[in-house]
C-alpha cells in the first residue's frame, strides 16, 4: 500500500535531476503534434519517439515517453473538435458534441472544455493511482470474460443514446456496425463477410471506417459551404472563452467525477483502453443528465464527460503496467519497451522494490498534466485558425491527410479504400438520418462484444446464470441495470 | 380517406433501405453458410434478424416520405450540389488509384487541384500555388512520419 518515505525519497529525487524536467515540454508539444495528426495514433507517436530516447538515462527516457503520451492524449481532441476527425479511437465521442459545437461558432470554449477535462481527468487517475497503484492491479488481475463481455454490453447500450431523431433508424445504424464489426475471422476461427479478401480477415480497420463516417462524409455535405462556421462574427479566436470552456469542467464536476472513475477502472482493463471509456463516459452522462437532448447538438457536458473518460484511462492503464509488467493498450506497451531498454523489468517486484521509481513516475505524470495547460492553450490557440480557412482548401487538405493517415495505420490500399466506401456510406446515412456515430460505436464494440460473448458461452457451459458466480461479472450487470432503469424511469418521469 | 392513400416515395431513402436489407440479408446467408454453430451466429443472426425487422417498420416511410416529421425528412439538394459531391466522391477514388499506381505526389497534386476547382477556386494561378504546396508539404510530411513506403513519380 502507500509507502511515506518512498514518497519522500522520490520527491527529493525529482527535486534533484532537474535535467530530467527539460525534456516534459518538448515531449508533451510532439505528443499534440502527433495527437493532432489523423491516423498517427498515440501508439505511433510513442513508437516513433522510442529511439530518440536509447541515449538518455533511464528516468529522462521514461519522462520523455509519458510527455508524449500525456500530450497525445488530449491532442486527439482538437481535430475531433475542429473538424469532425478523430485525432485518435479514444477521441471519437468527443466529436459528437465538440464539432457540432465548432458549428456554432463555440470552438474556443469546446477545445477549452476538453483540455480542462483532459487535465483535471489525467491529475484525478494519477493521484488515485498514487495511493491505489497496488489493489487497482489485483482487481484486474480478476477480470475475466464476463465482466469484459459486460464491458462491451454496457458500450452497446450506448447505442440507444445515439438514435436521433428516430429510434428505428439509430438501432440500424447501430446493428449494422455491429455486423460490420463482425466481418473477418472470429476467436474460434469462423471466417464471415470476406469475400475472399485476404485484408478483411482481420476484419474493417475501426480508424479508417470512423474517419469516413464522421469526417469525410460531414466534409462532402460541406462542399457548397465556404467556411466550417457560417456566422463570419463567431470565426473569432479568444483566450477568455478557452479558458472559459476550462473552467465549465468546474461546473459539471459530478459529470467529470463519473467520467474519471469510468476512465480509471476501464483504462486499467488491458485491452480495452481509452476508446470505450471515452463512449461509456460519454454514454453515462447522457443517461443522467437533466437535458439529455442536448447532447450531440453541442453541449459542452458532452465533450466534458468524453474527454474526462478517455484522460483519466491514462492512470489505470499505468497502474496496469507498472505493477502487472502488462500493457493496458500500445501505447503502454511501448512504455515497458523503454524499461526493457534499460533493462528494468516492471511488475510486482518492481513494485515492491522500486517504490521510489514508481512514485517519481507518477508524480511526474502528475506534473506533466499541469504543464499540459500552458502548452496546450497555445497549441489551441494555434490550431482553432482553421475555422478562419476557406472551405475551398480545407476540404481538399484534410481528405488528403485522412487518407494518408489511413495509409499509415497499416501500409496498405486497404484502410483508403475503407475510407472511400465508409464516406459515402456515412454521406448516405447522415442525409438519411441514419446516426453514422451509432455505427461507429456498433464498429469498436461489435468484435469485442462477440469475442466476450463466445467466450463466456465456453467458459459457462451454456450456463446463463454463470454470472452470478463471478462478483466482478454481478457488480457490472447490476451497474448496468441500475443505469439503464434509471434512465427509463427518468424518460418516464419527463414524460 | 382519399388524401391518406396518397403515396410520395423518396426513391433515394428507398434504395439505401434495400441496399443495407440485401447487403444484411448476404452477410447472414454467407456467415450461415460457412458454420451454423452458435459459436459462429451467436451475434450475427440476432442482429441481422433484428436489422431485417426494423427495416420492414421502416420501410412504409419511403412511400409515405410527405408525411413523416421534417426532423426525418433530407435536407434539399440541389442538382449541382448533388453532382459536386458525387464529384469529390469520384476524386477520392481517383486519388487513392493514383496513389498506388502513379505515385502519392502525382495523386494529391491532381487531387487538391481538382476538389479545390470543384470547391468553388476559379483562380488557376491559387489553384496551381495550392496543389503544388498542398502535395510538397504533405508528402514530404508524411514520408518523414511514416514507416511504410511511398512510391512518388517525383519527390
Amino acid at each position: 500500500m502507500f509507502d511515506m518515505s518512498a514518497l519522500l525519497v522520490a520527491l527529493n529525487l525529482i527535486g534533484s535531476s532537474v535535467d530530467t524536467w527539460l525534456w516534459v515540454v518538448p515531449g508533451i508539444a510532439i505528443g499534440l503534434f502527433f495527437g493532432a495528426m489523423p491516423g498517427i495514433s498515440i501508439t505511433m507517436a510513442m513508437a516513433l519517439t522510442l529511439p530518440l530516447t536509447l541515449y538518455m538515462d533511464f528516468l529522462s527516457a521514461i519522462i520523455f515517453l509519458t510527455s508524449v503520451y500525456t500530450g497525445a492524449g488530449y491532442g486527439g481532441s482538437v481535430p475531433a473538435v475542429l473538424i469532425n476527425i478523430p485525432g485518435t479511437s479514444a477521441a471519437v465521442a468527443t466529436t459528437f458534441d465538440g464539432y457540432p459545437m465548432a458549428r456554432k461558432g463555440m470552438h474556443n470554449e469546446a477545445l477549452g472544455g476538453a483540455l480542462g477535462a483532459s487535465v483535471i481527468g489525467s491529475v484525478i487517475s494519477y493521484t488515485v493511482l498514487l495511493f491505489l497503484v497496488v489493489p487497482i492491479a489485483d482487481l484486474v488481475i480478476k477480470i475475466g470474460p464476463v465482466e469484459m463481455f459486460g464491458v462491451a454490453l454496457w458500450g452497446m447500450l450506448m447505442i440507444g443514446s445515439l438514435t436521433g431523431p428516430s429510434m428505428l433508424r439509430g438501432f440500424v445504424a447501430g446493428g449494422l456496425g455491429v455486423l460490420i464489426g463482425t466481418i473477418g475471422m472470429n476467436t474460434v476461427g469462423f471466417i464471415r463477410g470476406t469475400m475472399d479478401i485476404p485484408d478483411l480477415l482481420d476484419g474493417v480497420s475501426p480508424i479508417p471506417a470512423l474517419m469516413g463516417l464522421l469526417a469525410s462524409s460531414q466534409l462532402l455535405g460541406l462542399v457548397s459551404a465556404k467556411f466550417i462556421i457560417d456566422n463570419e462574427n463567431a470565426r473569432t479566436l479568444s483566450a477568455a472563452k478557452i479558458m472559459q470552456g476550462f473552467m465549465a469542467v468546474f461546473q459539471h464536476k459530478v459529470t467529470m467525477l463519473r467520467g474519471t472513475i469510468i476512465g480509471i477502472v476501464i483504462g486499467a482493463a488491458p485491452g480495452v483502453g481509452a476508446s470505450v471509456s471515452n463512449l461509456l463516459s460519454y454514454s453515462d452522462a447522457k443517461r443522467r443528465s437533466k437535458d439529455p437532448d442536448s447532447f450531440g447538438k453541442g453541449t459542452i457536458e458532452g465533450v466534458i464527460a468524453a474527454e474526462s473518460g478517455n484522460s483519466s484511462g491514462e492512470g489505470g492503464s499505468m497502474a496496469t503496467t507498472l505493477a502487472l509488467g502488462i500493457p493496458g493498450g500500445g501505447a503502454t506497451a511501448v512504455i515497458l519497451a523503454a524499461f526493457a531498454m534499460h533493462n528494468i523489468v516492471v511488475g510486482p517486484s518492481f513494485i515492491d522494490k522500486s517504490k521510489d521509481m514508481v512514485y517519481v513516475l507518477i508524480i511526474n505524470n502528475i506534473a506533466q498534466c499541469f504543464i499540459l495547460i500552458p502548452v496546450g492553450l497555445i497549441f489551441i490557440f494555434f490550431a482553432s485558425s482553421i475555422v478562419k480557412v476557406p472551405l475551398k482548401y480545407l476540404i481538399p487538405t484534410v481528405l488528403i491527410i485522412s487518407i494518408f493517415g489511413c495509409y499509415a495505420t497499416d501500409g496498405n490500399t486497404a484502410g483508403a479504400i475503407t475510407l472511400c466506401i465508409f464516406s459515402v456510406i456515412g454521406w448516405l446515412m447522415a442525409r438519411y438520418h441514419y446516426p453514422p456515430s451509432a455505427m461507429v460505436v456498433g464498429l469498436l464494440l461489435g468484435g469485442m462484444f462477440e469475442t466476450e460473448a463466445i467466450k463466456t458461452m465456453q467458459l459457462s457451459a451454456g450456463n446463463m446464470f454463470y454470472f452470478l458466480e463471478r462478483p466482478g461479472g454481478v457488480a457490472l450487470f447490476i451497474l448496468i441495470l441500475a443505469s439503464t432503469g434509471y434512465s427509463i424511469w427518468k424518460k418516464f418521469q419527463t414524460k | 380517406m382519399k388524401d391518406n392513400l396518397r403515396f410520395s416515395i423518396d426513391y433515394g431513402h428507398l434504395i439505401f433501405l434495400i441496399i443495407i436489407s440485401a447487403w444484411v440479408i448476404w452477410y447472414w446467408i454467407n456467415a450461415r453458410s460457412v458454420s451454423t454453430s452458435p459459436e459462429n451466429l451467436l451475434i450475427i443472426q440476432p442482429v441481422s434478424i433484428g436489422i431485417l425487422i426494423l427495416a420492414v417498420c421502416i420501410l412504409p416511410q419511403c412511400f409515405r416520405s410527405a408525411d413523416i416529421p421534417d426532423e426525418l425528412k433530407p435536407e434539399p439538394l440541389s442538382t449541382v450540389e448533388f453532382l459536386k459531391i458525387v464529384a469529390v466522391m469520384l476524386a477520392m477514388a481517383g486519388l487513392v488509384y493514383l496513389m498506388f499506381t502513379v505515385g502519392f505526389d502525382v495523386g494529391v497534386l491532381f487531387f487538391s487541384a481538382i476538389t479545390t476547382i470543384i470547391c468553388g477556386e476559379r483562380r488557376p494561378l491559387l489553384v496551381g500555388l495550392f496543389s503544388i504546396v498542398t502535395t510538397l508539404v504533405i508528402v514530404k510530411g508524411y514520408q518523414l512520419l511514416i514507416t511504410f513506403p511511398m512510391p512518388n513519380l517525383f519527390l
